[in-house]
């Protein structure tokens, strides 16, 4: 099964296409793209954003604590958010966690 | 399940995609959501399965290209002018006005024209009320909302 984390195993029943691998050098490797828009997950590479509900008042994420909720915009950076290429992952910027 | 900030793993339980304005998990394309579609401050945010509602539609507003807060003028929302001082006066007879005193408690004391510490801004970056001698302090209700007092408190933009 092709999905995240799935266990490698030693076996020879295994179906072909499981158990053929590629050799692919570091060297030879695309480059990991650093900036501009991310088609694959729809967010623009380390520029700071802010997410606001769709619900009427449009309320930003946010941080209480380490829980993520929405308040009124107020300038904190704790509402502001980065999308990180590398971990693939947001980042909060107001908080490093 | 609800979000919350971690330590950076990359696990899949922290890869999301923005698509469509939903906000998805790579895995189980649960999306962001306002807990009971509770449009109000501090609502909690979960994940929850894909329903192309309000309460999971998010809009990405770049910093770089978000409005920017007034500076002055009246706000109608709040009901105030931005960032000129006031005093809160009292309409009890003797019309004393609110003053932080020490930077903490808020007391009714006689207008002194010169003392910085009865005078009061709105802010509308934070959208809280300021004290002009105490400028990194703003009114809030004690207790995280729960206490009877009020006072000056380091501006934190939370309900109370």
């Amino acid at each position: 099964m092709d999905n995240e984390n799935r266990q490698c195993i030693r076996t020879a029943e295994a179906a072909k296409s499981a158990n053929e691998w590629d050799i692919l050098y570091v060297s030879d490797a695309k480059p990991e793209q650093t900036k501009g828009f991310s088609k694959e997950f729809g967010m623009h590479i380390d520029r700071p954003f802010f997410l606001s509900s769709g619900l009427p008042s449009g309320r930003y994420l946010d941080l209480i604590g380490d829980n993520i909720a929405i308040k009124t915009p107020n300038g904190f950076k704790t509402q502001q958010w980065s999308f990180d290429m590398k971990s693939r992952t947001i980042k909060s910027v107001g908080k490093s966690g | 399940m609800n979000l919350r900030i971690y330590p950076t793993s990359s696990e899949w339980y922290q890869i999301f995609k923005f698509n469509n304005g939903n906000m998805v998990n790579c895995k189980t394309n649960k999306a962001f959501d306002v807990a009971g579609a509770s449009d109000t401050e501090g609502a909690n945010v979960n994940t929850y399965k894909l329903m192309n509602r309000a309460n999971q539609k998010w809009k990405i507003v770049y910093v770089d290209e978000a409005d920017k807060d007034a500076t002055k003028g009246f706000n109608k929302e709040y009901g105030f002018q931005i960032n000129k001082p006031f005093y809160i006066v009292s309409t009890l007879p003797q019309k004393r006005v609110v003053e932080a005193i020490g930077g903490n408690n808020l007391v009714i004391k006689s207008l002194r024209r010169n003392d910085e510490g009865q005078q009061f801004t709105w802010d509308a970056v934070s959208k809280t009320i300021k004290n002009v001698k105490w400028s990194d302090k703003s009114v809030t209700i004690t207790g995280a909302g729960n206490g009877p007092n009020m006072q000056v408190f380091t501006t934190n933009s939370r309900w109370f």
